[in-house]
Formats: structure tokens, sequence, C-alpha cells
């Protein structure tokens, strides 16, 4: 038995139930308003809902609701009473919505899913569509409604905020990412002092060239004259030229080493005036040669030639490597014979050598114009491709790795991400490694090209650039690709590399983290290191000192007692014992002394120390000479026995050893002995046999 | 036959493939009740799978941008601690 009860409180059929609410309708006086409506009424949808309090009468009276309503699985047993008020209400709120949601869905069925179609929706196919809508809700329920109505929302409102996203990363620079910074920083901090040196190089250079081409401006307009002059005297003949080349031939040279000389000195003025008044006596005392001894117009326009560019070359090279070149070349005009007839093509090509030199003034030389030497150019270029390689390391910690890996592998492209950051500082490389052959070649010409070739490459701009590239081919276009797989695919796919990369890129930021950690920490273990370098250098300051000072009281003190040897009544004993103090002084200071005299030979302290010594000894010598003269003398007058006198000298002669060598003293100890000899002579038979021993012992000395 | 196709297709999760069958299929001669439900089902797949992937590339978005602002800041503290190295160098080379 159906429970459906009419609003009037007569059952009807729940069999029948559209035919019975039609019925209801009729009979309660609605019919003739239900029956000249064949469509749904706005105006009574509204009167049923926001007139506040939901009225089942006006919604059961709004066509083609009952028909809806009988459609639910559960129409049978619907109570038409106040306990289903609430499932009606919902179900008819759900009614009048369907018509919008149908509309939109054939609007996005024709305009997005029949777009590249001729296929035009008809009237009734709509239809069949809001039907179908229906009968969804009517087997699912109002909430299927409520989950289609959500997504329509959705997919109108999702693109424009992924339009809003897209903006916001568009607008942010990369100027501010990790590696313009360190360049930055790197650049600002490394290059002002070669900057400051580069651009007092450049200056001087610049005034070498002024100076030089003012000279030279001199020396054309006089040469014009010497050669107008040899011009009118018609000496061309090619004989003439060939034995006057050999004297332009060392003239030449003279020209270059001088303009050689010139570039290294500041090309300074007066000298070169000088230098080129000497030159033009030089041509016009050729030119007043005999006349069969004339040089030619054609060799002298060389000679001309080659003094325009060394004298170019030479005041706008690089110092270093060009004028190390431009030497070489010189060397080999040199040796050019020039009385050989082949010699021009020789000459030929080292004067296009010469012109190579040229072009790498600082005028033709623009691509190092602001460094001083290749050696500068190399440091620069060092240091920048360290720094890339720094950089380098951070990108390719194993996050990214991962990352770009996967990002690479979706988009099934090689140029994406990282492949194209490594591309590009493989370039860079690449690029380098030429220059440095090319220098080393001496190619100049190419070396200067490729270099300003590698500056396109290379600094801030390549790393904006791979940056760029590497955030516009990131996630976003990678994600991108991902739309192209098929549609059964690629949900999970995305969903799984979307959690993937955001993985990835925290690990990224960790992985610069520790690299900015890593660089704090050298930066402090660098600063320690310092600190310690300069607490032991101050330690060995200070040995240092205290060694000098012990070192100058040792000298003082031998120089005191040097002095006691020279006082007049010096005895020997006292003498000797200044002597032997010289040593001990040197001991007392722990052996500073000595070591300072000793290790100090190469610099002079051994020979000081040895000269002190000599000194030392020739006093103590001088001492024991005036001993015995004076031990003599008293001898002579009487006032000692000889005997007295025999001590004393052998007492002198065991205080000396073997050092008794002083000529004075050999002097004095002979005339001594002759003195004895003569009285010893004149004695007893014991002492006569005695002179006869110290005679022979004399004649030995 | 058409009818089953576009069924299949739509189960399959095949968008392409059922549509081309779709162009076919609204030619013929076919009930709207069940033109209507199988529309329905197409329009939906469609809306709800662009949905699904918008979802997703908002998501990238958001990370993109959370990480460029990430990684400027540690590029702004790198330079700045670069900065302060170099400097104190200087002061102790001077």
């Amino acid at each position: 038995m159906v429970n459906i009860t009419a609003i009037n409180g007569e059952p009807v059929t729940g069999s029948k139930f559209g035919q019975d609410l039609t019925s209801f309708r009729q009979s309660k006086g609605h019919g003739h308003k239900a029956e000249t409506k064949t469509n749904h009424s706005s105006e009574t949808e509204h009167a049923a809902v926001e007139s506040g309090a939901f009225s089942m009468e006006t919604a059961l009276n709004t066509p083609g609701f009952s028909e809806f309503l009988a459609g639910f699985p559960d129409a049978e047993v619907l109570d038409m009473d106040e306990a289903d008020e609430k499932l009606v209400k919902e179900r008819f709120e759900a009614f009048k919505e369907i018509p919008k949601a149908s509309k939109k869905l054939g609007e996005i069925l024709q305009a997005k899913i029949l777009k590249d179609t001729s296929v035009k929706l008809k009237p009734e196919q709509l239809k069949g569509l809001e039907q179908g809508l229906m009968e969804r809700v009517q087997n699912e329920g109002v909430e299927a409604l409520k989950i289609i109505n959500q997504d329509l929302e959705d997919y109108e409102k999702l693109p424009l905020a992924i339009k809003a996203k897209q903006e916001e990363l568009s607008a942010m620079e990369p100027e501010d990412s990790l590696e313009s910074k360190l360049i930055d920083s790197k650049e600002s901090l490394g290059s002002a002092e070669e900057r400051k040196t580069t651009l007092e190089a450049e200056n001087n250079a610049f005034n070498a060239i002024v100076r030089g081409e003012k000279a030279l401006g001199q020396f054309s307009a006089e040469f014009k004259i010497v050669e107008a002059e040899m011009q009118k005297a018609g000496l061309e003949s090619v004989k003439t030229a060939q034995e006057n080349a050999e004297q332009y031939g060392r003239y030449l040279e003279v020209v270059e080493k001088r303009a050689e000389v010139f570039a290294e000195a500041g090309m300074n003025t007066d000298e070169l005036q000088n230098y080129l008044q000497a030159a033009k006596n030089k041509v016009e005392a050729v030119a007043k040669l005999d006349t069969g001894k004339k040089f030619s117009l054609e060799a002298a326009a060389g000679i001309m030639k080659n003094f325009d560019e060394a004298i170019d070359a030479a005041g706008g090279m690089s110092e270093d490597l060009l004028g190390e070149y431009r030497r070489g070349i010189s060397e080999q005009l040199s040796k050019v014979d020039y009385a050989d007839p082949e010699s021009g093509e020789e000459v030929t090509k080292l004067n296009q050598k010469l012109d190579d030199v040229r072009k790498l003034s600082l005028r033709g030389f623009s691509g190092v114009a602001r460094v001083s030497g290749p050696r500068s150019v190399w440091n620069s270029l060092e240091d920048a491709y360290r720094l890339k390689a720094e950089i380098s390391t951070v990108l390719r910690n194993p996050a990214d790795i991962g990352r770009i890996k996967d990002l690479n592998d979706l988009a099934n492209r090689d140029d994406i991400g990282f492949g194209s950051l490594q591309d590009l500082y493989k370039n860079v490389s690449k690029v380098g490694n030429r220059i440095e052959t090319e220098y080393r070649n001496n190619s100049v010409q190419k070396g200067a090209r490729l270099y300003r070739q590698s500056k396109e490459f290379s600094g801030k701009n390549v790393l904006a650039r791979a940056w760029k590239s590497f955030r516009n081919e990131g996630p976003v276009s990678a994600w991108k690709s991902f739309r192209k797989e098929s549609p059964d695919q690629r949900h999970k796919v995305a969903m799984e590399k979307a959690e993937a990369v955001f993985s990835e890129s925290l690990g990224k930021v960790a992985g610069l983290e520790r690299k900015l950690e890593k660089l704090q920490n050298a930066s402090e273990e660098k600063a320690a290191m310092e600190l310690k370098l300069k607490s032991l250098t101050r330690y060995l300051f200070n040995e240092a000192e205290e060694t000098r000072q012990v070192i100058a009281e040792v000298r003082k003190e031998f120089r005191q007692n040097l002095k006691v040897l020279t006082e007049p009544d010096a005895s020997l004993e006292k003498a000797l014992k200044a002597w032997q103090s010289l040593d001990s002084a040197f001991e007392e200071s722990d052996g500073s002394g000595v070591e300072y005299f000793d290790a100090g030979e190469d610099y002079g302290g051994g020979r000081e120390y040895d000269q002190l010594e000599k000194d030392a000894k020739e006093l103590v010598m001088i001492v024991a000479t005036r001993e015995m003269v004076k031990g003599f003398k008293e001898f002579k007058k009487g006032s000692t026995t000889i005997e007295k006198l025999k001590l004393q000298m052998m007492s002198i002669e065991r205080a000396l050893g073997d050092t008794a060598t002083s000529p004075r003293y050999l002097e004095v100890k002979n005339e001594v002995l002759e003195g004895l000899i003569d009285v010893y002579k004149k004695g007893s038979p014991g002492e006569k046999a005695l002179a006869i021993v110290l005679k022979a012992y004399k004649a030995k000395l | 036959m058409q009818i089953q196709d576009l069924k299949q297709a739509l189960e399959d999760g095949d968008i392409e493939k059922a549509k081309s069958v779709l162009q076919v299929f609204l030619s013929s001669d076919v009930s709207e009740k069940e033109a209507g439900k199988i529309l329905l089902d197409l329009t939906m797949l469609h809306v709800q799978s662009e949905n699904t992937f918008n979802k997703i590339e908002l998501a990238f978005l958001d990370e993109a941008i959370e990480e460029l602002k990430a990684l400027k800041k540690v590029a702004a503290n790198a330079g700045e601690a670069l900065e302060q190295a170099e400097l104190k160098s200087r002061i102790q080379n001077s």
C-alpha cells in the first residue's frame, strides 16, 4: 500500500503518483493555472523558495516538478506531509538548478568538446542533456547536482587563478638569484684594485701613444723633405738599393730597438726627438753618398712603413705578451739578409706579423683594453670559471639532479633545465680553452676575437640567462608537457611528479643553505688561520729581537775587553786574561752570540768575529813584546839578573804558545837572544857553550 | 554500435576517441534520453579532467613561487655573508 498522502489529506495511489498529482492540482483549483503553463515558471519558483517559507503546494503545482519527483526511486514511499517536506524542498531546489547547469554543460560541450568539429547541437539534443541530468539527480540524489555545480564553478575559476599565479611568477626577477648575488659580490670586491692598475696602465699607454704620434708626425714631415731630395736625385737602381738595404737593415734594427725602449720607458719625448734627429741625420748622410751608392725610394718607403708600425705597435701594446712577440719579430727582421734577392718575401711576412701586433694596440685590441696584460686576462677568466664551477656544484646537489632529470625525462627533451645550464658552462669552458690555446700559439688576433666571444658567455649575463632558462623551462613547462600525455595516465603521473618536485625543491633550498654554511665556515677558518699566523709572526719577531739584544751586549763586552789591551800599562797577564774573556763572553750569552757569528758567516758575522779575534791577538802580541823589551832593558842596566830574564822569556813564550808569531815580537825576541849570546860569550866556559847553543837556536828562528 | 563505442570510450576515459565517436553519434538517429545521458557523461568527464589538471598546475605554480622566494632569501643571505667575509678580509689585509 502506498503511503503518499496529498496535501488535502486524502491518500493517493503510489503507482499512479504523477497522475494523482495532476488530479490533485486540478481538484484544488490550480488546474487551470497549471494547464496554462507548459514550462518551468520562474515566477512560481521564486515564489516557492524566496518567500522564506517553503510551500509544498506551490512546489507541487510547478509544472514538471511532480513528474521529476515521481522519478526518484523512493517516490512510492515518499510522504507528502511535513515529515518529508525537507526532502521535497531539496529536490525542488535541485529541480530549479538543473536548467542552469544543463545550459552551462551544453555550452561547454559545444565550445570545447565539439570545438573542432562541424557538429552543431540541436535543441532536442540539449533537451536530452537536461533530461539526462534530471535522471542522474533522480538516481543519485541532489548531492550529485551539487557536485556537478561545484565542478562547473571550478571549471570557470581555476584558469583565472592560474593566470594570476603565472603573472606573479613572471614578475619575480632573476637578478636576485644566488648566482647573480655571488657574481656581483665577487666582481665588485675582486676587481677594484685591478681596475686601478688597469686604468693607470691604460693612461700611461695612451700618453705614450700621444707622444709617439706627435714625434712620428715631425719625423714623417722631415723625412718627406729627405725623400723629395732623394727623388730629385733620381737614384733608383736595384743594385744600389740592395747595397743600401744592408745599411738600412741595421738602421731599421736600431729604430725598432729604440722604439721598444721608448715604449717600455713610457716614450720619453725628448729622448725620442734626439733619436729621431739622429735618424734624420743618418738619412741625410746616406742621401749625400756617392751617386752610385744611394738607396732606392722603395727601400726607404719600406723602412718608413716598418718604423711607423713599430712605433704604433710599441705605443699601444700590452707590455708582457705583445712586447715579447714584437721583440721576436724584430729579432727575425734583424737577421734578414737584405743582400738576398728573395729576402723581400720574408720581410713581407714579418711585416704582416708586425701588422698583427699593431692591430692589438689599445685601439685595435678592444677586447682586452681594460686589462694590463695577458696574465690579468687569465686571472680574471680563471676566477670567473672557478666561480661558475662553485655555482654549478650548488646546482648539482643530489636533490637537483633527481628533480631535473625527472623533468627532462617527462618533457623528453635534452635542452631543458640542467642540460641547457650544463651546456652553457661547457660552452664557456670550451671558448676559454680555445683562447688559451690561441694565446699559447701566439695567434693573438684569434685569441682577441675569442676573448670577446667569451665575454658574451661569461659572467653575470650567462648565469642570469641560464637561470632564466632554467626557471622558464622548469616545473611549469614540464607540467605542461604532461598534458600532452594520455589522459588515463597523466593524472596519476602528474600527482606523483608534483609531489616529487615539491619535496625536491625543498632539498634544493637545503642544498643551497649547506653551501652557504660551508662558505661561512671557510671564511671563519681563513680568519682563524690568519690570526694564528699573525700570532706566530709576532712570537718569531720577539725571539729575533731578544737575540739581537744579546748579540749587542756581547759585542759591547768584547769591545770593552779589547780596550783594556790598549792601555799603556797593560800587563801581559792582564792582556791574556782579556783575550781569553772574549770567548767566555760568547759562552755566557748561552751561545747566542757565537751562533750569531757562526750562522751569520755568510752575512758578515763570521768575518766580524775573525776580525775581532785578530785585533785582540795583535794587541796581546804588542803587550808581550813590550814586556820582553822592558825585561831586557832592565837586564842590560843590571837591575835584573840573566836568570830572571830567562824566566821572564820562558813565561812569555809559554803564555803565547804557538801564537807568538808577531813579526815585531820575533824581532824583539831575536834582539834579546843576541844580547844574551853576547853576555854568555864573555863568561865562563859553560856560559860560552850556552852562547853557542843559543846561537844555533836563534838561527832556527 | 556507436552508442556502445561511445560508452566504451567514456569508460576508458579516452576523451579523444569519445569525441570522434560523438560526431557520428550526434548525426545518427538516437533517442534524446539515451543521447542526453551520454552527452552528460562526456561533458562531465571533460570538466572534471580539466579541473584536476588545473588544480595540479595551480599547485605547481604555488610551489614554484614559494621556491623562488626561498631561493631569493638564500641568495640574499649568501651575498650578504660573502660581502661581510670580503670586507673582513680587506680590513685584516689593510
